[in-house]
């Protein structure tokens, strides 16, 4: 039956790209436009996470292009919509790396509205050492400290240049809107998590030292929160955009979280425009590479941001009642 | 658009959607008709199981009492109706060789809900185990083990011994892996494979120069060092691994809602396909899953996944993942050899 199934299999997967086809073209066709980035809504997130999908076909200067751009995009309009904090999120660590000139890419000059960069301090959690403990080594009393890899900085923005919208704007004593940048990598994620449970390990070793016994250690899910969501932690973003870098082969396959930390996502509403381009590479396929990624990359978009904002307002949350 | 320029192609694609339906209702007609569904069903489900198929599918069941409102039913009725969907996807999932399908059953926040809904939902879950132990032809019929994974001593005792006697019928059952997620969170399966790998950890180094009690700890033990806790040991450590479950391949959530409600986070933040469907779970069927496996065979054959490395009939099972695989410097993927 196996080898005789095949013949089916096939044209049952021709149905289904028939099927796929109608639709995705129906649903564009029906779309509704969003509604304009200042209107208002029935609720913000007050934290926004954007997680950029990379892809290998699209060379790394193109990738960092289309990245700066959609930062730049991000920031901007989460401080006119009142957005408080804005996580960005890169699998490969690229945004990380080139925090520098994202500080720099969002200096006034591009922006019509004054913007205030505040020093990004990028930190790396003193990691144990994963090698043989040592009897002769010492540990200090304080034990170790380690706190999320992420590079941190802020964003402001006059309120009288922004029209009115956002229900959640935080305001500075001169009447600006402050937006906390957040920048990670995969490294925030599970490998941190790891370093954490590494961290209360060697606590609790210190403890049988010094006589305390640990044969009833106990963790408790709030003492993991205040480790990985305190204020050396990230906390959990209400929504998240994923926005792939090339859309037309992200769109062809199924969503995935590529390594965003799994603490935080507990509650978090994911969007994802799943009809970007999504059958532009197919037409384009004779081109050279280099030539392709320069169409077939994308940065964010406003109508993706717009769009995810409508979807975030109508979603309804039960929080298990 | 403007209404005008959108006309022509409209026309079009409704021509092609018309087109579509009438041969997919007339397939239908004609096996009703001729009693042909059943049959038709299965030689669907042995057509697409001759492609690539997940190893792990997980449910997030979401929409029971929606479903119940919206006919002007009660909601344990909702409830009732749910479980009929479960059997009947469990039983599309295990004609596919699908090994281990996952369900949330019950959250831990679900117990804020009003105590008449807990009560029925007890009491339906207590009924439906002691049924599966009595007529459990399904599970069976495909060597299916169940596991009820996550805080089972905040249920009632009664309910609590339904699922050791579930569990205890179907432990030497080999072929297939049924996780009944209740109550469940995700944040406290991750705790306590945090506080399970730390306590690992601790009593591997107070045991260091002991050379009879590190024996007495077994083969597994070995590859871990003193208190090196990596990914892949808190991954380990998390009770749906415990229990033989291989990597999360699909989670799929109905009803229409977007979100994970802290369920499988650790095991489906990475090289796990997400589907949202906005059909409410009573009404999710063998349509609204074939397109989750069609999607999953694409994915194998021009994407993003590699085929598992052995037949999937063999009770190891070795998967490695393309993307997680090649990243050597953040961590590698676990390998779940599981003997059943």
């Amino acid at each position: 039956m196996g080898l005789l199934a095949y013949p089916f299999l096939l044209f049952l997967h021709i149905v289904y790209s028939l099927v796929v086809f109608s639709l995705s073209l129906w649903c564009r066709i029906r779309r509704h436009t969003p509604l304009p980035l200042n209107a208002s809504r029935q609720r913000i997130p007050k934290h926004l996470a954007v997680l950029f999908v990379t892809d290998p076909e699209i060379d790394l200067i193109t990738t960092e292009q289309r990245l700066m751009e959609s930062v730049e995009c991000a920031v901007k309009w989460s401080l006119e919509v009142g957005i408080e904090q804005l996580c960005l999120f890169d699998n490969e660590g690229i945004l990380l790396r080139y925090s520098e000139s994202i500080r720099d890419l969002v200096a006034p000059s591009p922006l019509p509205s004054k913007m205030q960069i505040s020093e990004p301090a990028i930190v790396y959690p003193p990691t144990p050492p994963m090698s043989d403990y040592s009897e002769s080594r010492s540990l200090s009393p304080e034990g170790f400290e380690s706190s999320v890899p992420i590079a941190r900085m802020s964003a402001t923005s006059p309120r009288n240049e922004l029209r009115p919208g956002g229900k959640h704007a935080t305001f500075g004593k001169d009447d600006s809107k402050t937006l906390n940048i957040n920048i990670v990598s995969r490294e925030a994620g599970k490998p941190f998590v790891a370093t954490m449970a590494r961290s209360i390990a060697w606590s609790e070793r210190r403890k049988q030292k010094v006589g305390a016994g640990c044969e009833d250690f106990h963790l408790s899910i709030a003492e993991l929160e205040k480790h990985l969501e305190g204020p050396s932690g990230l906390s959990p973003p209400d929504f998240m955009i994923i926005h792939p870098i090339h859309p037309s082969k992200y769109n062809r396959f199924p969503l995935e979280l590529h390594g965003f930390p799994p603490w935080q996502i507990r509650l978090t509403e994911i969007y994802c425009d799943r009809l970007r381009k999504q059958y532009r590479s197919r037409l384009m396929w004779f081109l050279p590479l280099e030539i392709r990624a320069a169409f077939l990359s994308s940065s964010l978009t406003e109508w993706e941001f717009r769009e995810a904002l409508d979807q975030y307002a109508g979603a309804e949350m039960r929080f298990g009642r | 658009m403007r209404p005008a320029a959108s006309a022509f192609p409209m026309f079009l694609v409704s021509v092609l959607v018309s087109f579509l339906s009438f041969i997919l209702h007339g397939f239908a007609f004609l096996c009703r008709k001729l009693k042909l569904t059943l049959l038709a069903q299965r030689f669907f489900l042995r057509v697409l199981s001759a492609g690539p198929i997940p190893q792990h599918v997980a449910f997030i069941m979401d929409g029971n009492r929606r479903f119940a409102r919206r006919r002007r039913w009660q909601v344990k009725d909702g409830h009732g109706e749910g479980y009929l969907a479960l059997r009947r996807l469990l039983e599309i999932c295990l004609r596919l060789r699908i090994r281990c399908v996952s369900v949330y059953a019950f959250a831990i926040d679900n117990f804020k809900r009003s105590p008449e809904e807990v009560d029925a939902l007890m009491q339906l879950a207590e009924s439906k185990l002691l049924e599966l132990c009595e007529h459990g032809e399904l599970l069976d019929k495909y060597g299916v083990r169940l596991n009820v994974i996550g805080r089972t001593e905040l249920f009632p005792e009664n309910l609590q011994a339904a699922v050791r006697k579930a569990e205890d019928i179907t432990r030497n059952n080999s072929r297939s892996i049924l996780n009944l997620c209740m109550p469940y969170a995700s944040r406290d399966e991750i705790t306590t494979a945090v506080e399970d790998s730390v306590r690992e950890a601790l009593v591997l180094h107070s045991t260091k120069l002991s050379t009879t009690s590190r024996e007495n700890l077994g083969n597994e033990m070995d590859t871990l060092s003193h208190m090196d806790i990596t990914e892949e040991t808190i991954t380990s450590h998390l009770m749906s691994m415990k229990r033989g479950s291989p990597p999360l391949d699909v989670l799929v959530r109905t009803s229409g809602a977007t979100r994970l409600s802290d369920y499988m986070l650790w095991q489906g933040c990475e090289d796990t396909q997400i589907h949202f469907s906005n059909v409410y779970w009573p009404d999710f069927g063998l349509l609204d899953f074939v397109p989750i496996i069609l999607q999953w065979q694409r994915s194998v054959w021009f994407g993003t996944r590699q085929k598992p490395v052995t037949n999937h009939r063999s009770p190891e099972v070795r998967t490695l993942r393309g993307r997680s695989a090649e990243r050597k410097g953040i961590g590698t993927r676990l390998e779940v050899n599981k003997s059943y």
